[in-house]
Parts: C-alpha cells; sequence; structure tokens
C-alpha cells in the first residue's frame, strides 16, 4: 500500500490539466527497462507497452486518462487579478477562496476571490466563473511578464492522508487509475501475460474524451478496458448510481461496453475470487470507453471504476485499497485465456 | 520585521478556536515569559486572558488588545456512515467552506464533502449549500469507527498552507486575529531588549472568544479599568477590480486602516487623531477605511466599567474568515510601527 501511495502522490503533484500534459515522467529508470516501449503520441497520451511472451498474443489496451480539470487565464488585471475560465466540469461553489497555482513561466501561487458578506446583495449566491479571479498578489507590471492569456491553472496540489487509507488530494480522477495501471505494468511478470498490453495514460479526457481513440486506431487492439472513477456512495447520492469504498473497484455493464467481454470478465473475477462491485450505467459512461468503442475496427470494450468521493473538487477522496484492487483485476484480465 | 513575519507564520498555523484558545496561549507564555522582570508581570485572568503588565503606578493605563481565536467548526453529529455534521463556530460564509480542508484538535484530518458536480441538479448546482447540510469526511467506514477519532463537540478548523502571494501579501488562516498577536509579542519583546520607557501603564491582553461576539477581553477590560484601548485587528475589505471604489473599504498596501467607527462602536476622535500625527510624524503609512462595516472587540471594550476610549488599528484581509486571509506585509509592519510609537511616545493629551 505504501507503494501505491507514493506512486499515487507523485502523479497528483503533476499538473496535467487537460491539454498540458506532455512531458510527464511518471516512471522510475528500473521500471522503464522493464517495458518494451514508452511513447508520447500527438495529442499528449503516454503509450507503455509491455508484451506477452506467448507468439501472436492478441492486444488489450488498458486506459486511464492522465489530465485533471482546471483554469485557463483570460485576462490579466490591475492589482494582480486574473481573470479565467474553466477547463473540463467545475462546480464554482468550491472555488471561493480555493488555493491554486498558475503555470506562467514560473509557477505562482494564487487564490480563488470571494466577496465578503457585507458587500453582497440580495445574500449569498453561487457565483459565476466570470466573477472569479485568482489573486497572485504580484504587482500587474510584473503579472503581464509572467503570465499570458492561455496559460493554465489548477487547484494547488497536496497530499492529505485521512483514516483507514482513505487520502484527499487533487486529481484523484482519475490518476487512482493511473496509478492501478502503472503498479500492474511495473509489476506483472512478461510470462504471465496472454495478451501484449499496451497502456494509455490518455490526455483531454475531460474536455473531448479524445486521448485514446486516436491511439486505438494505430494499435488496432483486440479489447480496451478503460478505466476511470465513478461516484462513491454517500449523502444525497443514489444506490444504483454509485459504488461503495473499500469493497473493490467495479466491473461497469453499459450498452456501450462489449456484453461477451463483460460477461467473461465478471465469470472470471468471481472464479478466482478476486473482490469486485457491479455497476450498471445503461447507456453513456461518460468515460473513454465510449469513444473506444467505436474506434480502431471494433474493439471490444469493457469498463472498470475506482470509486471516488466528491469528483472534480479540490478535495477529492479515494481509498488506497481500491487502487490495489483494480491493479489486481487488471492482472486477471491480461493473465486470462479465454476472455474472448 | 522577518521575525515579526515569522511569528505571524508560527501563531497562525496553531489551533485556537473561540472558546479553546489554549494552545495558543501557552505558545504565547512561552514566547514572552522570558520579558518579565521586577517592572512588568505575567498573568492569566479568571477569564483565560492572558495579560503582559508593564508596571507604571498612577499613570494612565493604555490596554492593548487582541484576540488569540479564530473563526472554526464543531461536530454536532456523527452519522451512521461515520461523517461529521458540524455548526459554525464565527461568522463562516458557507460559500468557501465546501471542499476545504479542516482538521481537529486532536489532528484528525478531514474535508468538507461536496456531491460530485455531475449529480447535481440545475437548481443545485445554484443553490449554496447550507452549513447545517454539509459534512466532514475524515475516512471512517462508519458511526462506531469514526467515535475512535472524534467526539461530538470537538473543534475542526481550517488547515490550510501558509503561504506568500508575491513579495508583499501572506494567505493563511487565522490571521485574523494572529496578526494582532505577533505584533503584541513583538512589542512585548522590543520594549523589554530594548528598555525602552513608556509614559503609561501598560497593558498587552491576548483575550478570546471574540469570533463570537460574547468575548472575554470585556473582562479583561472590567479587571484593568484601562484609560484608553488600542484593538489590533484584520478588517474586512474587497478591493478587487470588479468591486466599485467606494465598496472597497480600504487597500492593500496602503498601510495601517485608521477607522472612525464600526457597525458597533464609534473609536474615540481624540486617540485616531493622535495616532494619526504620530503616523504622519515619524512617516507610516496609513489609510483612512472609507466603509463604516464589520465589528470588533471595541465594542465590547468601550462599553465596559464607565467607558474606554478606543481605538483600532486594523490591516486590511481579503477573503476574510476563510481558509485563506491575504494580508499585506508591509501593512502588517505599519501597524506594529504605529503601535510602537503610541507606547513610546509622549502622551496623548
Amino acid at each position: 500500500m505504501e507503494k501505491i501511495k507514493e506512486r499515487l502522490k507523485s502523479l497528483c503533484a503533476l499538473g496535467t490539466v487537460s491539454g498540458h500534459e506532455r512531458l510527464i515522467d511518471v516512471l522510475t529508470g528500473e521500471e522503464k527497462a522493464f517495458l518494451d516501449k514508452i511513447e508520447y503520441d500527438k495529442i499528449g497520451s503516454l503509450l507503455l507497452v509491455k508484451k506477452s511472451n506467448k507468439p501472436n498474443a492478441k492486444k488489450i489496451l488498458i486506459d486511464a486518462h492522465i489530465d485533471i480539470v482546471g483554469f485557463m487565464v483570460t485576462e490579466v488585471l490591475e492589482g494582480g487579478f486574473l481573470r479565467f475560465v474553466n477547463i473540463g466540469g467545475l462546480d464554482t461553489r468550491v472555488l471561493p477562496s480555493t488555493h491554486v497555482c498558475v503555470f506562467g513561466k514560473e509557477k505562482i501561487n494564487g487564490v480563488i476571490t470571494s466577496t465578503p458578506p457585507h458587500l453582497r446583495v440580495g445574500g449569498v449566491k453561487v457565483p459565476k466563473i466570470e466573477e472569479l479571479l485568482i489573486d497572485t498578489g504580484i504587482p500587474t507590471d510584473e503579472l503581464k511578464e509572467l503570465v499570458s492569456i492561455g496559460d493554465i491553472a489548477m487547484y494547488k496540489p497536496y497530499f492529505t492522508e485521512l483514516q483507514n487509507n482513505y487520502v484527499c488530494a487533487v486529481g484523484l480522477d482519475d490518476k487512482s487509475c493511473a496509478c492501478a495501471i502503472l503498479d500492474f505494468i511495473t509489476s506483472v511478470d512478461k510470462g504471465e501475460l496472454e495478451y501484449d498490453v499496451y497502456a494509455s495514460l490518455s490526455a483531454q479526457e475531460e474536455t473531448g474524451k479524445c486521448g485514446p481513440a486516436r491511439l486505438a486506431f494505430d494499435i488496432d487492439p483486440d479489447i480496451a478496458i478503460t478505466t476511470d472513477v465513478n461516484f462513491a456512495s454517500g449523502e444525497g447520492i443514489k444506490e444504483r448510481e454509485s459504488i461503495e469504498c473499500e469493497k473493490g473497484a467495479s466491473v461497469d455493464i453499459s450498452s456501450l461496453t462489449n456484453r461477451s467481454l463483460t460477461r467473461n470478465i465478471i465469470k472470471l473475477l468471481k472464479d478466482k475470487g478476486i473482490e469486485f462491485q457491479l455497476v450498471c450505467e445503461p447507456s453513456y459512461t461518460g468515460t473513454n470507453n465510449d469513444a473506444l468503442s467505436i474506434s480502431g475496427k471494433g474493439i471490444r470494450t469493457a469498463l472498470m471504476s475506482i470509486p471516488l468521493k466528491a469528483m472534480h473538487s479540490p478535495s477529492e477522496i479515494v481509498n488506497l485499497k481500491d487502487i490495489k484492487s483494480l491493479s489486481r483485476m487488471l492482472k486477471a484480465v491480461c493473465c486470462a485465456k479465454e476472455l474472448l | 520585521m522577518i521575525r515579526l513575519n515569522q511569528e505571524l507564520k508560527e501563531l497562525s498555523l496553531l489551533f485556537g478556536p473561540s472558546g479553546f484558545e489554549d494552545r495558543v496561549k501557552q505558545a504565547i507564555k512561552e514566547k514572552i515569559e522570558k520579558c518579565v522582570r521586577e517592572d512588568s508581570e505575567l498573568y492569566e485572568d479568571k477569564a483565560g486572558n492572558l495579560i503582559y503588565h508593564i508596571k507604571n503606578e498612577g499613570k494612565p493605563r493604555l490596554m492593548i488588545n487582541a484576540h488569540m481565536d479564530e473563526v472554526s467548526l464543531m461536530v454536532t453529529e456523527i452519522t451512521e456512515k461515520g461523517q461529521l455534521y458540524f455548526g459554525n463556530v464565527g461568522g463562516i460564509d458557507p460559500i468557501v467552506l465546501s471542499s476545504k480542508r479542516v482538521i481537529s484538535e486532536n489532528g484528525i484530518c478531514g474535508t468538507i464533502l461536496t456531491k460530485p458536480v455531475h449529480l447535481l441538479s440545475s437548481e443545485e448546482r445554484d443553490k449554496v449549500c447550507p452549513v447545517s447540510e454539509m459534512l466532514i469526511d475524515i475516512g471512517a467506514r462508519d458511526k462506531a469507527d469514526c467515535e475512535k477519532y472524534v467526539s461530538i463537540g470537538d473543534y475542526f478548523v481550517f488547515s490550510a498552507d501558509y503561504m506568500e502571494l508575491g513579495k508583499d501579501l501572506i494567505c493563511g488562516k487565522a490571521l485574523d486575529d494572529r496578526l494582532g498577536c505577533a505584533i503584541m509579542v513583538r512589542l512585548i519583546y522590543e520594549l523589554y531588549e530594548s528598555k525602552k520607557k513608556t509614559d503609561y501603564d501598560l497593558y498587552f491582553a491576548f483575550t478570546g472568544r471574540e469570533e463570537i461576539s460574547y468575548s472575554t477581553a470585556f473582562l479583561a477590560t472590567e479587571n484593568i479599568r484601562p484609560d484608553y484601548a488600542i484593538v489590533i485587528e484584520s478588517k474586512a475589505v474587497s478591493d478587487l477590480p470588479d468591486v466599485s471604489d467606494d465598496k472597497k473599504v480600504a487597500i492593500l498596501g496602503d498601510g495601517v486602516i485608521v477607522s472612525f467607527a464600526d457597525r458597533g462602536a464609534i473609536y474615540d476622535r481624540g486617540l485616531i487623531n493622535h495616532i494619526m500625527s504620530l503616523c504622519d510624524k515619524k512617516d507610516i503609512k496609513y489609510q483612512v477605511n472609507k466603509y463604516v462595516s464589520g465589528g470588533n472587540d471595541s465594542a465590547n471594550i468601550q462599553k465596559s466599567i464607565e467607558g474606554v476610549k478606543v481605538s483600532v488599528l486594523s490591516a486590511g484581509s481579503r477573503y476574510i474568515h476563510s481558509q485563506s486571509n491575504v494580508i499585506s506585509r508591509s501593512d502588517f509592519e505599519s501597524i506594529y510601527k504605529a503601535t510602537y510609537e503610541v507606547i513610546t511616545n509622549d502622551r496623548i493629551n
């Protein structure tokens, strides 16, 4: 669990706001030597390949998106303030007084503004994003040198350990799954693999879900497993829309996932006695799975999820055991003989 | 001045909700107890205020006051799922609570949960979640598990980092009013080390419960019976580009804020004029407050005993009562200098 925690912590420190995922270095030299290929595609996705020893092995693509929601600077104002727009879906209710860092020529600390109660007309309201600013404390002339329109910003990264292996951090959507993939691919023995494994840490899921689709055309895998976070159950969230923390990752059933592949995965996990949950998303899944299901020459897709609390907030919460669970499920799948 | 800033950082990171200021008080006590000699004393009064007194019997009594407490949350219910309902202690805008990290008196970390934006109806997106419906999550599995770490009545405070914004601004929790505490601690050091004389019977009162109005500064005043009192505080300002000049209150970096009144008290004009003339003479940057708002211990102090001549020196703070109080270091230093001049110069006539 310690290894997963440290890996997750370093992933969460990366400023990979959608469109700015390039040049992420997520592996140690030793781990790199353990892989067959590491490359970035034109959009910014990172592809890691580990081939099976079996001749003519079929190909499996495993996807987690590495991008996170964030902000883009639209104007540098007097007094050291920046106007911004959101990148990806944000809840403006969490923004006032939140710490951010702005990626200008150098990394700059900032705080999102909030209006004090005595200056508000008509009681407390949810601010519109265009009413909020980033306060940098830097004199405007200097700020104009450092920050340009189009520069990005993110919630200031931090990593807090809660009780029972829960952690609270920025960007656990979907770095939790990226962490599970890296845990699996850097530890699995080639001799065990039934498939050539193509792992994609994909770009721009939060903004267009375009990351793995192009890869899928190049690789033309037989199977694609998308891994993403799903809503953890909790106050005000329907049981049927959510999965429970600490009960393992889930296999998601949807009309956009392949029926026979999903059934085979469920049977495999049951036979092997691996803990998992089931959740149903009847039509769209809102993940890269949907794009992958119409990519390549026709790929059989499946979806697995890790439960996450407070999705897209600066304080997302995940349980490390659920990450380990997904890593185990991925291993079971990639080492299974009869999935197709 | 580096030491003044370091003092603020140390004090602001301490845990000190209203009614449980003990840890802040203990830290201040440890810092200043070495400054006691035959002409001074350090004591805690029955109300829990920490008082440092420079004896000058027969001279008019001047009390400098700052409060040790900060806005906080108190746990009111532990749910079956092991999450915590809470009430706010002090005025916290619900809009600055969602998704913020908090820490309990026992060092248990948590965060104020938000429902995922994907699951919000359009009405919910536009509705501010009232504090009574917010929950703290500490990673507990259920009620029994949660009760191992937290009890009803436990306090939580913001646990945000202390950070610098540019070269002059500081962002942190509880700068209201640890900045006043830090200034008083450094003034006590300075007067002790320099052996500089004052012409007042001088009291520094570190008080509590300011954030919930029933402040112990009231009792400190009853005990000390000062002729004059100066409250060192932070003041909510809103000097943002989209706010009209008349609503900005004051400008960060333009110096210590001198006010004539707030929503609780009309300050003593003679004392204000005295402070402004000292600032003019010593070239200390100050600005006059342009908006009457807020309140602080000045009202409590003014109404004590047979009445006290009171004034407030404040540092402007953006986003006050949130995890991100933003103040200007130069304003903060100006308050220190102005207060020092009041103490060490000729008395007010």
